[in-house]
């Protein structure tokens, strides 16, 4: 089978500075509506080896394995995926989203769907050892216009 | 720009909604009237004051919503989810 | 020129070891860092500065600061600096704006002898007849304009915006300011202060030696306090609902917007000292009591020789202490408080001679100071619904009824020694940081995940009074000078507008223009309500303040625009499309080939042999569960209850009015899985429209919608050797015309790629396949299948190559050929309304349209002379009446390079519409030519075999 070819144009990772961006649209996605409901709307959970997002009632979006339950929707080419990661990621996302994204707010564990750079996302929360990290999904052919205004922003 | 509190979302600012008008019922297809079904269509009470609206929260949840709102001082007394009380 | 520089003053703003060269109307000067370019210019003796509004009259130093309606001038390509506010820079080109042929001698100044043109109206009264010589009016008004001038070369400046979340925000970084945002901070608020100066403090910076001891304490606690974000050279610009509240941060010439969404707002905005109405009051040398304070003690500049002090409060007792410390001579002090004590006029030919005082007793002098009351800045609390009421005993406005949301503190709400001001600001930061609080636990419990805060206390802080000061009722004097600096606007104007009758301030300020300029009557809107409420023999009470709207300041383009750009979408085959000469056409947000350099072959290509489209931004929906035949009954006209798995139906939506609102097919994969596509730009209307059905009236029905647009790449293979292409490279499907009809559609393994969904469909007419491919690998299929079929003659086509196909074939585009009140009958689609259905969406009205006859229907049209092709709403006109009438009109047109001719599709009023009709089509130039109504929309293969074969 041929190469997942990323929605980005000749890289899949950039340095901002104060943080990285980097295209993890190859990550399997999956919707599915039931499954999880252990979950509480506007968390995401790590579990086995993935991670379980909950945005809105009664259905959750994975990324990782294929859920093992009866209903499942693939959402890996419908979802690009981009990572803001380090100390600066949050004052670039402050410039295109209007969410408030202090820690007493949108800590870790943490997950929203709303606009980022006018484009309706689910923004996670998701520390990478320990270092600030947001996970954006947003539809795969808008990632592209994402993709630069977030430099745009840093 | 408003800020809704989203009964599953949480505060959120107005432009992550559409807002589709005030809350309307559907008349019965099958006895309806040219008359009552434009009145449903077209015919709004624009109240100054309470009023009962309908609201989307298209680049959020996308859950509909039923949302009361003052029209004089834009204060928002409620927010709720249409299917919780349609079901 | 003599230097009007003082000697080290306490305090000083300025750094004298930092010289900085500037030009000033092409003439090399010099200043200090720290300086303003006015006070730097007033260093240089330089007394005028602008050439006013209306009269060209010279205007020098009123206010010194942001406000100085006299102070615009332009820097290099950046028009309207307000040269009391903006720091000299290195190297800085200023000159001053409007004026001609120079400052010191403008021309137009001789239309003080015109003056009685412009009086209140005279644009109304004057430019109106004849109407064939208003835009030579205009033009020649235009050179009359104040304002500078910018330069269409200048690349267009804007900067990004930000969002912040303050608990509480701040207006103003005076005293009182700096108390209630600190007050805050120990309460546990984020606090975002924001200062419209470069440096906090308000009227303590220009306090004198008194001030220094208890700004520095604030300053020292402000920077050592983390939870306070300062903002200086700032300004909030605008409260809107729900105290969602705009700052405009100024960086020099660029401007920032923040978007802050404030839990408690409180305005600290001070008072601005408003100017005296009396003649001569605009003469460069008279001058307000803050500004020379603030000369003398911010810059070191003394603003005159010779001084006539003309005081009512502790301000201008503050300037008579500041100029006699700075040795200059206080000639007379005219004491307004006084009732014996007046103020006449001041006299002097372009420049300040001599002031006229009771008694007719004149007073030579080159400095007039005046302190005769305040302006109150209730901007930002009138946008929070406030409707500040007069104090008769302050002589000022005062801050009304305020919102939970919104608290005033210091100087806008009463007067008092700095320990006073500052307390009130300490008790009502107390306070904005409880009610701040309040609402943050209250959204943190509200936020899912969010961290709660601890319990904040309920009980409210009392606020203690601060009561404002009494002052003499002081406006305007004996004689009639200026109400508004800015517009040029006199007294006498706005007598004259209460005795043509407008007798309501909001008129008489629309009518006289007076606080319309860009000052907004911040320094003499006061004034101008009293001139009015004297002249229609009423209180300032009953007359009230005028509706003060954002900005409270003025923003440059730029800041409001940001670098916010509408998102564009790309499909996987983008950069390909790029690399092979697409012309790109932005349709929706997408960005699509329209063509690939010749439109008509690829028509004629697509045709006789086999051609490719990128067809990825079709709205495409997945539909799982047990109901969803029901869903598709109830939002599309026909049935659907008898659609076998593997079957395609094209169906039309309607709205609740029965105007087509969208169109597409829709495929039964599995028992309970559909595959949905509708048109590119309605593929999100349709998903919320689902949804929307789903959720407030079948919420028991057992549907699951997802939007899957972008997770397909979608291509249309088109044209006879189609089948042939497609069968070299997908696998798992018969694509035998027997197993593979034409309406069918098949889950496929497509060059290696699985999971591909295939629809056998014809949009153009052609024997065609419709190839929806998981994206990532989109650009794989794409680039295999014209590897493929390169001995099959195959070509890319783009959206014009399309559109010409589909009308050749007569198909309809929502939108294009119908609009806002085209319901399904007049579409055409008669057939496919099933009204024996129980419900649909819009049924009651396709019933009724059925029953009384549409009265209007699409035709397809063929001009008679086929080169002609009929631009697009070219109007159909019957001229058969003495007066032609529009009878409808073309709603597509094309030259069809299959057929060799124009082809049309039209919408007709239904009695023109029959078969074989010929109808007048007139042409955008005039020229009518004629045109005949087909029996069916297709102008090409009407029975359809290209497409079933």
């Amino acid at each position: 089978m041929a190469d997942f070819q990323s929605p980005i144009t000749a890289t899949s990772e950039a340095d901002l500075g104060s943080c990285r961006l980097r295209d993890e649209s190859h990550l399997a996605k999956w919707r599915i509506w039931e499954g999880a409901s252990g979950l509480a709307l506007g968390t995401a959970r790590h579990q086995g080896g993935s991670l379980v997002v909950a945005v809105s009632p009664a259905e959750w979006i994975v990324i990782g394995d294929k859920p093992n339950v009866d209903d499942v929707v693939d959402m890996t080419h419908v979802r690009a995926a981009l990572r803001l990661t380090g100390a600066g990621a949050r004052s670039v996302l402050e410039r295109v989203c209007a969410l408030d994204l202090d820690d007493s707010m949108t800590p870790d564990g943490a997950a929203a769907r709303t606009l980022v750079a006018g484009v309706a996302t689910e923004l996670i929360r998701d520390d990478v050892a320990g270092e600030l990290s947001y996970l954006l999904l947003m539809s795969r052919s808008f990632a592209r216009s994402v993709w630069n205004r977030l430099e745009e922003a840093a | 720009m408003l800020v809704i509190v989203c009964p599953h979302c949480g505060p959120r600012n107005s432009n992550e909604f559409s807002f589709l008008g005030e809350r309307s019922s559907r008349p019965a297809v099958a006895t309806t009237t040219p008359d009552e079904w434009r009145r449903y269509l077209y015919t709004k009470d624009n109240a100054a004051g309470s009023q009962l609206e309908r609201w989307f929260h298209v680049s959020g949840c996308r859950r509909f919503l039923d949302v009361e709102r003052d029209t004089v001082t834009n204060e928002i007394r409620s927010v709720r989810d249409v299917a919780e009380d349609a079901r | 020129m003599t230097s009007h520089r003082l000697p080290v003053q306490p305090g000083e703003l300025i750094d004298r070891d930092d010289l900085v060269d500037f030009r000033w109307n092409g003439v090399e000067h010099g200043g200090f860092a720290g300086d303003t370019i006015a006070s730097a210019l007033a260093a240089g003796g330089v007394e005028v500065f602008s050439r006013s509004f209306k009269y060209r009259r010279p205007r020098g130093i009123l206010t010194a600061d942001f406000h100085d309606p006299n102070l615009f001038v332009q820097v290099g390509d950046e028009p309207n600096v307000r040269a009391g506010h903006r720091r000299l820079a290195p190297g800085m080109n200023v000159t001053a704006q409007g004026t001609w042929p120079s400052l010191e001698f403008d021309a137009r100044a001789a239309n003080r002898i015109v003056g009685r043109f412009l009086s209140p109206g005279f644009y109304y009264k004057t430019f109106i007849s004849p109407a064939s010589l208003r835009s030579t009016y205009q033009r020649i008004l235009r050179r009359f304009g104040a304002g500078g001038k910018i330069d269409p070369a200048t690349p267009p400046a804007h900067a990004g915006k930000r969002f912040a979340h303050p608990d509480v925000l701040v207006a103003g970084g005076g005293p009182a300011g700096m108390a209630a945002a600190l007050a805050a901070s120990h309460r546990g608020a984020r606090v975002m202060l924001v200062e419209e100066n470069h440096r906090l403090g308000g009227h303590l910076l220009y306090g004198g030696p008194d001030a220094a001891p208890p700004l520095a304490e604030l300053c020292a606690q402000i920077e050592a306090d983390d939870a306070i974000e300062v903002l200086t050279d700032s300004v909030v610009s605008g409260r809107y609902d729900h105290n969602w509240v705009g700052v405009v941060e100024r960086h020099g010439g660029e401007e920032h917007l923040v978007k802050a969404r404030a839990k408690c707002l409180v305005v600290a905005a001070g008072k601005i000292e408003r100017p005296f109405v009396f003649a001569g009051n605009d003469l460069p040398g008279v001058m307000l009591s803050g500004a020379v304070s603030r000369l003398i003690n911010l810059y070191s500049v003394a603003p005159g020789t010779r001084v006539v002090v003309a005081t009512a409060n502790e301000s201008g007792d503050a300037a008579i202490a500041d100029l006699e410390r700075a040795g200059v001579e206080v000639a007379e002090v005219a004491d307004l408080r006084r009732s014996s004590s007046q103020l006449v006029r001041a006299i002097g030919k372009g420049k300040l001679e001599a002031v006229e005082l009771s008694g007719g007793r004149k007073v030579e002098a080159d400095l007039l100071v005046t302190a005769v009351g305040w302006t109150t800045p209730t901007s930002l609390l009138n946008m929070a619904g406030d409707r500040p009421v007069y104090d008769p005993a302050a002589a000022r406005f005062l801050p009304g009824d305020l919102p939970q949301d919104v608290l005033a503190a210091g100087g806008i709400v009463g007067d008092g020694p700095v320990e006073s001001i500052v307390e009130h600001g300490r008790f009502v930061g107390f306070e904005a940081g409880r009610r701040a609080l309040t609402t943050r636990a209250a959204w943190q419990r509200l936020t899912p995940r969010a961290e709660p805060s601890d319990e904040v206390a309920a009980e409210s802080t009392d606020i203690p009074e601060l009561p404002a000061a009494g002052h003499p009722e002081l406006f305007a004097g004996p004689t009639d000078g200026f109400v508004d600096f800015s517009e040029d606007v006199k007294g006498s104007d706005v007598a004259m507008a209460v005795a043509e009758g407008y007798d309501s301030m909001e008129l008489a300020k629309r009518y006289t223009t007076a606080t319309m300029g860009p000052i907004q009557g911040k320094l003499g809107g006061v004034n101008a309500v009293a001139v009015h409420a004297a002249a229609a023999a009423a209180t300032i009470e009953a007359t009230g303040t005028t509706s003060w709207r954002p900005p409270y300041a003025p923003i440059t383009l730029g800041a409001l625009a940001g670098v916010d750009e509408d998102p564009v979408r790309y499909s996987p085959m983008h950069d390909w499309h790029v690399a092979n000469g697409a012309t790109p056409i932005v349709a929706g947000q997408w960005i699509r080939p329209d063509h690939y350099g010749d439109p008509s072959r690829e028509v004629l290509n697509t045709r006789s042999n086999v051609g490719i489209i990128d067809a990825s931004p079709l709205g495409k929906i997945d539909l799982r569960g047990r109901d969803v035949t029901k869903l598709l009954d109830f939002v599309y006209t026909n049935r659907w209850e008898s659609l076998r798995v593997g079957a395609v139906r094209y169906g039309v939506m309607c709205a609740e009015d029965g105007v087509v609102f969208d169109d597409g097919v829709t495929a039964r994969l599995e028992a309970d899985r559909y595959y949905m596509t509708t048109t590119s730009g309605g593929a999100g209307r349709v998903w919320n429209w689902l949804d929307e059905w789903l959720q407030t009236s079948f919420p028991t029905w057992d549907v699951r919608t997802t939007a899957v647009t972008d997770g397909y790449a979608a291509m249309n293979v088109a044209g006879p050797r189609s089948r042939e292409l497609l069968e070299r490279v997908a696998s798992e499907v018969d694509l035998s015309a027997e197993s593979f009809a034409y309406m069918n559609g098949r889950v496929a393994t497509v060059a290696g790629v699985t999971d591909c969904i295939i629809l056998r469909i014809g949009f153009t007419g052609e024997l065609s396949y419709e190839v929806h491919v998981p994206a990532g690998y989109g650009l794989h299929v794409w680039q295999s299948l014209l590897d493929a079929g390169s001995d099959l003659g195959i070509a890319p086509f783009g959206l014009e190559a399309q559109r010409i196909m589909r009308l050749e074939k007569g198909h309809f585009l929502v939108g294009q050929d119908t609009d806002g009140l085209t319901k399904a009958h007049t579409a055409g689609v008669g057939g496919l309304i099933k009204v024996d259905k129980a419900d649909f969406s819009g049924k009651p009205e396709l019933l009724w349209e059925g029953e009384s006859g549409a009265p209007r229907r699409l035709v397809a049209l063929q001009p008679v002379d086929g080169s002609v092709v009929p631009p697009e709403a070219s109007q159909i006109v019957d001229s058969a009446t003495e007066v032609s009438r529009t009878i409808g009109r073309v709603t597509s047109s094309r030259m069809s390079p299959t057929l060799g001719r124009s082809i049309c599709l039209a919408i007709v009023d239904t009695p023109y519409g029959e078969g074989g009709a010929t109808l007048t089509v007139r042409l955008p130039e005039g020229r009518d030519i004629a045109a005949t109504v087909l029996d069916h929309h297709v102008h090409l293969d009407p029975e359809g075999e290209r497409l079933r074969g």
